[in-house]
């Protein structure tokens, strides 16, 4: 996958928790990018994670992420939170989109939680350029994940929809209820709202076709373990807090992928023994049998064999 | 190619379409005929509700389509569309449903395949009901068309292309 140069701008902590960070182009421009998109950040510490793109899709001067700083973080939030600087330079992948807005939608309802907002921030931008009818829910704690509660209702006004946790919930029965033919709704959120959503949906009717989730999921560290390679017979090591595909691209094997959290199913991966704890959101269960998505899925107790 | 190309063209429909694994909240049936068999088996599910518009209780197809449009403008997620009828019977009217707003797995289609079907003419460019046979004249501009095993969704028909450019008109205009 082609990777960009970029230069880090302006970065600043907008909750104790959530850093926005500015990548601006080498030279030239950065590629454009429709409103959804994410792009991978290669550290410098060998993790790559994936950041919705949140600044204005129309802008290709300089592109906006934020990073919120994860309990179990791996270092690669940890990195961007401690250690990046204004001025570093990193190599970014070109934006991808997986989770893109519906052109004959003519209602739009965006379901945010917490850090979620990210890509809903372009999805706004661009929405309010084209006019269209939408709804934007956002749920948050105050003073910890309410990065953009400010911004959003000068920009948005009666767009915007708040639920404070302390003092509102999000009812997704009430959200998802009566509402006209041509809506189409999108989430973006932990994994608990987009099974709640899933849920409501199918109760209500809603086929699948017209709600759209995409899910933060960053791998989560485990127990390290080995892999061996069919083809060449190497080895190679996974630490606690690498991922499978980190590990094999820091060992020189390059896999395509796009999300690196287990949805997107580009990292797919065909093995032949072993035992996998399958993390992923993306495969069939009969196809787990013989293929692991090395993003998010671990080992955990006889070696895997990779046929690759 | 996939195992499903060889067997179904994509190029022509496939029936019943739909997803029938949804669940629907209302269901909307629209028969070309009385349609009283397939009622009282959709009035049978208990937590459906059931609005049926039949073509017999409207003065021509040009009414029902209307009466299905106002419908639809008021309706919500959560409906189903089901049609059924000849094959240009039903496109007509899924083209009214897209219109409103529903998906292709909003609707399904139910199809008698002996009665009429869409047929567009490549050379004027109209849009008419024809029977099923394979060579047929266009109504519009009278060349003698074959109908071609490719159908447009977006039209709702199959195209009509000129059976013998010698003789384009057959024997309707020797
Ligand atoms: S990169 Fe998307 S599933 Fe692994």
């Amino acid at each position: 996958m082609s990777a960009l140069d970029a230069r880090v701008g302006e970065t600043r902590l907008i909750t104790p928790v959530i850093r926005e960070v500015s990548l601006m182009p080498v030279n030239g421009t950065l590629p454009a990018f429709s409103a959804g998109s994410h792009v991978q950040l290669h550290l410098p510490n060998g993790k790559r994670n994936a950041y919705s793109l949140l600044s204005d899709p129309g802008d290709t001067s300089h592109y906006r992420i934020a990073v919120r700083q994860q309990a179990q973080s791996r270092g690669g939030s940890r990195y961007v939170h401690e250690q990046l600087q204004t001025g570093d330079q990193l190599k970014i992948s070109s934006p991808a989109n997986l989770f893109p807005l519906h052109s004959t939608a003519r209602l739009h309802v965006l379901i945010a939680a917490g850090i979620g907002i990210t890509p809903f921030l372009a999805y706004c931008t661009e929405l309010l350029r084209r006019g269209a009818a939408f709804e934007l829910h956002y749920a948050y704690r105050a003073g910890l994940s309410d990065a953009y509660v400010e911004v959003l209702r000068e920009q948005l006004g009666e767009h915007l929809h708040l639920y404070e946790s302390s003092a509102r919930r999000l009812d997704l029965g009430q959200l998802l209820g009566h509402r006209p033919l041509g809506t189409h709704v999108y989430a973006c959120g932990p994994q608990s709202l987009l099974d709640a959503l899933r849920e409501q949906s199918l109760a209500l009717g809603w086929p699948a076709a017209r709600v759209h989730w995409e899910a933060f999921a960053a791998p989560e560290p485990g127990v390290p373990f080995v892999v061996e390679l069919a083809r060449s017979g190497r080895q190679v090591a996974v630490g606690a807090e690498q991922s499978l595909l980190e590990a094999l691209e820091s060992a020189g094997v390059e896999l395509p992928n796009l999300c690196r959290g287990g949805v997107c199913g580009q990292c797919r991966t065909p093995y032949l023994k072993g035992d996998v704890e399958h993390r992923d959101l993306f495969l069939a269960h009969e196809e787990r049998a013989s293929s692991l998505m090395p993003c998010v899925s671990r080992g955990c107790g006889s070696p895997i064999l990779l046929d690759i | 190619m996939n195992r499903t190309t060889e067997l179904h063209p994509f190029s022509v429909p496939r029936y019943p379409s739909g997803n029938p694994a949804q669940r629907v909240i209302v269901q909307v049936l629209v028969t070309q005929d009385a349609g009283q068999q397939r009622h009282a088996q959709l009035l049978a599910r208990a937590d459906t509700e059931l609005r049926h518009l039949a073509l017999p209780q409207y003065a021509d197809e040009a009414a029902l389509g209307e009466a299905l449009a106002t419908l639809l403008s008021e309706a919500r997620v959560g409906v189903h569309l089901e049609l059924h009828g000849d094959e240009a019977f039903i496109w007509s009217l899924c083209g009214v449903a897209r219109a409103a707003g529903l998906l292709g797995d909003e609707i399904t289609l139910q199809c008698n395949e002996s009665g009429r079907r869409m047929l567009f003419c490549v050379h004027c460019a109209s849009l008419q009901a024809g029977t099923c046979a394979d060579l047929q004249p266009c109504r519009q501009c009278g060349v003698m068309l074959e109908v071609r095993r490719h159908f447009s969704e977006r039209l709702g028909a199959y195209l009509g292309v000129c059976a013998d450019a010698d003789q384009p008109y057959a024997q309707a205009r020797p």
